[in-house]
């Protein structure tokens, strides 16, 4: 399987990463004061991030992927180095260390928190969380038993706004195109249509021959949408 | 001041480095690509052929060209060359002429090409390409999908028999889009539902005729030996006509 080094970043992520990476400043800089013996700060950075190996249980909450620490290998490492052959300077970095392993249960907060953020800040089922901004917006054949039509972008963002959800009979619009009973239901596509700003969620659209429907493929789900008046029109 | 002076010389010695091993490979362009009478060298000993003729020389980009040639026996062939290490080198080649997919980085879109070298004895006078994914359905549980069928056409008008074409912009559009579907994001959605994993295929197919319209096949065209050093060479196939009847189309 191939993999795609694109950062892609949504916003609710983003806020409880900022928040996870604040505590961690708060907490150092808090033991940093306290102690009378000051450690070299670069090094007790060093040791933090050491201590954050740990043999770990990945599993997916909600899609999202989270994981338990359970055995704190890394500072088995450091007690290992360290405190064998210096037990002092082990006592000045100790705090260091676990302070790095108990960032795993940290991140592991942010991890179950994120989609239930997400979900407050957008509404996964709502057609316009997908379709935000459509001022780009551009409609393509994508199937060759249609003619080619241009999309009325301010009519779409219009019905966008009243559109209703509907069901749909998947088989039946399978059969029915299959049998050559009818065309493609779906011959065109939207290209350069974006989700809601912050939240990274990806689309497809295909529009309805008759202008009047949207099928959107999400990630995870599919919604179809019918509106009152088309949003396509004839060419000049 | 000891440790100052170590940093400081490595420092140098690391720019030093850089500046001599990565920079000239970003500055000087590889040149214009080697000689017809090269390439046939290399051609033959990748392939069972003697060359007769290198028909054309098409640069794609810098790094990149297609070498369409004739065999001594007549058969159409095809090369394609990429710079490798600053040096031009074969990347492909077949003792045929049948429409190939030819992807630079099989990861973009953007940098698929068409490429063919048709036999006149087929008497090809048009070829329509064509974009297909395939309609399908799934049911899990409430969760209806249904996948409308591509199939988007791309006219090639045959003033030469041979030729290199990049994929057309909304073939692009379409194969970035069910990439970024399939893609995991921030959020965490790695293609779990079903429309991500099998379905989702994006094919390539052609449909030549004659000067009749007629649908035809091409016989003489076809090769029997290709040879690949590292490229992505994807056979374009032919499409049964009755494919478009069924599908109301034309």
């Amino acid at each position: 399987m191939s993999y795609n080094f694109e950062w892609s970043w949504n916003l609710p992520e983003i806020i409880l990463l900022g928040i996870a990476y604040s505590i961690f400043i708060i907490i150092f800089t808090s033991l940093y004061k306290k102690q009378s013996e000051k450690p070299h700060i670069g090094k007790a950075l060093l040791i933090s991030f050491g201590g954050f190996i740990s043999f770990s249980i990945d599993f997916h909450f909600q899609e999202y992927p989270v994981s338990i620490a359970v055995l704190p290998l890394g500072v088995w490492f450091l007690i290992f180095f360290i405190k064998r052959s210096d037990e002092e300077r082990w006592r000045i970095y100790r705090g260091y260390a676990w302070l790095g392993f108990g960032f795993n249960y940290v991140f592991l907060l942010t991890g179950l928190l994120t989609p239930l953020l997400f979900n407050l800040m957008y509404n996964k089922n709502d057609p316009t969380t997908y379709l935000a901004h459509t001022d780009e917006a551009d409609v393509h054949l994508s199937h060759e038993s249609a003619e080619p039509q241009i999309l009325h972008n301010e009519r779409l963002a219009a019905e966008l706004k009243n559109a209703q959800i509907e069901e749909f009979d998947s088989v039946g619009w399978h059969r029915e195109a299959e049998d050559g009973e009818e065309k493609e239901r779906f011959p065109y596509v939207l290209s350069g249509v974006e989700a809601e700003s912050g939240s990274d969620l990806k689309a497809v659209t295909f529009v309805e021959k008759d202008g009047k429907g949207l099928l959107i493929q999400t990630q995870n789900d599919q919604l179809y949408v019918r509106t009152e008046q088309s949003v396509l029109e004839k060419g000049e | 001041m000891k440790k100052k002076l170590l940093i400081g010389t490595l420092l140098l010695l690391v720019v030093l480095l850089t500046t001599v091993f990565i920079l000239p490979f970003n500055i000087t362009k590889p040149g214009d690509p080697p000689e017809n009478s090269v390439l046939k060298k290399e051609i033959e000993s990748s392939l069972p052929v003697e060359v007769d003729q290198i028909i054309d020389r098409q640069q794609v980009s810098d790094n990149h060209a297609f070498f369409p040639f004739i065999t001594e026996e007549g058969q159409r062939g095809m090369s394609v060359w990429k710079v490798e290490n600053r040096k031009w080198t074969i990347g492909a080649s077949d003792n045929g002429g049948e429409p190939t997919l030819w992807k630079i980085d099989p990861e973009d879109p953007d940098t698929f090409n068409m490429i063919y070298n048709l036999h006149p004895d087929d008497g090809v006078d048009k070829i329509d390409f064509y974009s297909k994914r395939d309609r399908n359905y799934h049911i899990a549980g409430e969760y209806q999908t249904y996948v409308p069928q591509i199939m988007s056409k791309e006219e090639v008008d045959l003033s030469r028999s041979y030729g290199v074409h990049p994929i057309p912009e909304l073939w692009k559009e379409l194969q970035h889009q069910q990439g970024a579907l399939a893609q995991s994001n921030g959020n965490g959605r790695r293609g779990l539902s079903p429309i991500n994993s099998t379905n989702n295929h994006i094919q390539t197919l052609y449909v030549p005729y004659d000067d009749e319209g007629e649908h035809i096949r091409l016989e003489q065209t076809a090769g029997d030996h290709s040879f690949s050093n590292g490229e992505q060479m994807d056979l374009i196939i032919w499409m049964d006509p009755l494919e478009l009847e069924e599908e109301q189309i034309q």
